[in-house]
């Protein structure tokens, strides 16, 4: 039977965010309402189960009994996968392995750009449903989640019918010392913090360098300021490279909800895909906003453009659906009408 | 981000925790074996110690001056001492003894300071509403103080946590909440009394920010509680904070915690916040093996000092037991 994984991180969209900018909490009853939705759309395919994070706010749990509690729904068969009482990125990682070696056929996640690049770290040719579940989301579209379970769900029956709607996305290759430390998805900075603490940026005047791919002056963080320095980069599998200073060019960037603070920005240059960024301690690197490694003196991290992770568009497999069921319908009663 | 100094002061001040607990646990027990007696030795009645959650205690009130009020619980003495009361007369109103900061009469559940503002009770919930009338009493006068209310994951699920809640945002009240999450209600786990996973969840149904801090990190406090602080001494109103942080001891001691296994305890022990914060100061080069050696001495020091003075200090009169007390 297919597999569909599905990944809702209950620690996201709860950091110190809530507090600096106007970001919104998701609690555990909207995440568990949102599995119920993505586990209603996954119980309309036929043959499909689900292997799910086991964390210990229960997301999924709480959503079967939602769903259960719905006459109309159908049995379900969903499963915890990977580490019992999962709680960070590294649980998630290993999730996401596990599912992986499951066979599963594609992961729904429901989190910020940090849940979707652990999965995409565990598990590196996941084809990902990613769900706006964090703080800015710079990496996930908003999609109904009942429809986003069902193209899931059709994916997972007939991979083949659908591979035209799965996007290769561009990421970012980190490595520290000359050793491979992770694959960003969005961004890499690197920021004056000498700790992870939060690990949350919010406070411009840190920023020191960032490199950022598919920037879009639409969403906030990074890659919106990204998308408003270099409006012809998004377009093109390139990334753009930010130097920040105290001093010079003054941008309004939206560097989180409902926060447009001013940026002095150095130099905007675009980075090709045979290059390779240098970033250079003392700092802190974050990954797709997210405070992860501490650079020490003059320690370098190299940054060079790879493959990011693979997403599987929603409205193409559903519109393929659609299209292939309405031929069928057609068929079926012209065949009505002209039959003996 | 806390600069170099205010790194090493937290490090200093949650060693100093960790030396008056461990201090505690050992002097606690005198006269009261082979069988436990909780009335023998020299600090009769219950003793609930706080190792382990010293990041909750540094991080937070590290952002705090003399006149910010402080409300805590039934195991009040790392943010008693975080915040500046005396030691000495801390440990001798542990110890009952008339030179304490209650004479003697309260004990280490209520420990009371005026200067700095500080409050404990061992009902639980207590302190909450009080927090939520000393920001209000600090609006009426003026004053840009703030109050800041610690209180255990089970006190949550208390009526008097959402009155406390409810109220502070309506009056726009300079409150931060800290809520304690040790998993444990005694001997109860989370899960088995509250319907919800996380309390911070609960800071939407009033309107106010709600943060979750998930890993007893003394930085990641440090950074929260300062914008909460912040928050409320600009008169921005009440938010609330939860932190996942760990109990080491059990619920008080002689507590034979059977309710969890050796297995958990060791897993705590395994992933100490004070081991790990010291570990993180000596990679980034801000604490040499000799300076934390002196930091441990010098906070012994002190803890022996002050046990001392507790120990040598004389007993209340008994024609003094109607003085102090409210009935």
């Amino acid at each position: 039977m297919p597999i569909v994984g599905l990944i809702s991180h209950s620690g996201a969209a709860r950091d110190v965010r809530r507090l600096t900018s106007l970001a919104r909490t998701i609690d555990v009853h909207e995440r568990a309402n949102v599995a119920a939705r993505i586990l209603a759309g996954l119980a309309a395919t036929p043959d499909v189960c689900v292997r799910f994070l086991d964390e210990p706010t229960r997301i999924v749990e709480r959503a079967l009994r939602m769903l259960a509690a719905q006459a109309r729904a159908g049995p379900l068969d969903a499963r915890p996968l990977g580490p019992l009482g999962a709680r960070n990125a590294t649980d998630t990682r290993a999730c996401s392995a596990a599912l992986a070696l499951a066979g599963a056929e594609c992961v729904i996640t429901h989190g910020g750009d940090g849940t979707n690049r652990a999965v995409a770290s565990g598990w590196p040719d996941a084809v990902i449903v990613p769900l706006p579940g964090g703080t800015n989301n710079a990496f996930a579209t908003c999609v109904d989640p009942t429809a986003a379970g069902l193209a899931a769900g059709l994916y997972a029956t007939d991979p083949q019918r659908f591979a035209s709607h799965v996007r290769g996305t561009t990421g970012l290759s980190i490595a520290v010392d000359g050793v491979a430390a992770e694959t960003a998805i969005v961004d890499v900075a690197l920021v004056s913090d000498q700790w992870l603490g939060a690990r949350a940026l919010w406070d411009p005047s840190h920023l020191l360098e960032a490199v950022v791919v598919g920037g879009d002056p639409s969403i906030p963080g990074l890659a919106g300021l990204a998308g408003i320095l270099a409006p012809d980069v998004a377009d093109h599998p390139d990334a753009v490279h930010l130097r920040f200073a105290r001093q010079g060019r003054r941008i309004l960037a939206p560097l989180g909800p409902g926060q447009l603070v001013p940026v002095h920005i150095r130099d905007c240059r675009r980075v090709s895909r045979d290059e390779t960024i240098e970033l250079c301690g003392p700092g802190t690197l974050a990954f797709d906003g997210e405070r992860q490694v501490v650079l020490h003196d003059t320690q370098p991290a190299r940054i060079r453009l790879a493959a990011g992770a693979r997403v599987l568009d929603v409205a193409g497999v559903l519109r393929t659906h659609a299209r292939h069921e309405a031929a069928l319908t057609i068929g079926s009663r012209q065949t009505i009408q002209g039959g003996p | 981000m806390p600069d170099n100094e205010t790194l090493r002061e937290m490090h200093r001040q949650m060693v100093r925790i960790r030396n008056f607990e461990e201090a505690l646990v050992q002097i606690y027990m005198e006269g009261k074996t082979p069988a436990f007696d909780i009335a023998a030795g020299p600090v009769p009645g219950e003793m609930h110690l706080s190792a382990g959650q010293e990041p909750v205690a540094a991080g937070v009130c590290v952002h705090l001056r003399p006149t910010d009020a402080i409300t805590a619980t039934h195991r009040p003495h790392h943010q008693a001492l975080a915040h500046g009361v005396d030691m000495k007369l801390m440990a001798a109103e542990i110890f009952g003894k008339q030179t304490g900061l209650g004479h003697g009469k309260g004990g280490h559940m209520h420990l009371f300071s005026k200067d700095p503002a500080f409050g404990c009770s061992g009902i639980v919930a207590e302190g909450i509403p009080t927090a939520v009338g000393h920001a209000l009493a600090f609006k009426k006068t003026g004053r840009d103080d703030v109050a800041v209310s610690f209180f255990g994951e089970g006190a949550a699920n208390q009526g008097a946590f959402h009155e406390s809640l409810n109220l502070a945002a309506l009056w726009d009240l300079g409150v931060v909440f800290v809520c304690e999450d040790n998993e444990w209600a005694i001997s109860v786990p989370k899960e088995k009394a509250t319907a919800i996973a996380n309390n911070s969840d609960r800071a939407s149904a009033y309107g106010i920010p709600g943060v979750l801090i998930p890993d007893n990190d003394p930085v990641a406090i440090y950074e929260a509680a300062g914008e909460a602080v912040a928050r409320a001494r600009r008169g921005a109103g009440p938010s609330l904070i939860e932190i996942k942080t760990d109990r080491l001891l059990g619920h008080f001691q002689g507590d034979a915690q059977l309710y969890r296994t050796a297995e958990q305890i060791d897993a705590l022990t395994a992933r100490d916040a004070l081991v790990r914060f010291e570990g993180q100061l000596a990679t980034s080069g801000l604490l040499t093996e000799q300076q934390a050696a002196d930091v441990w001495a010098a906070c012994r020091s002190e803890v022996d000092a002050a046990i001392e003075f507790a120990r040598s200090s004389p007993l209340p009169a008994p024609e003094s037991a109607l003085d102090d007390v409210f009935a």
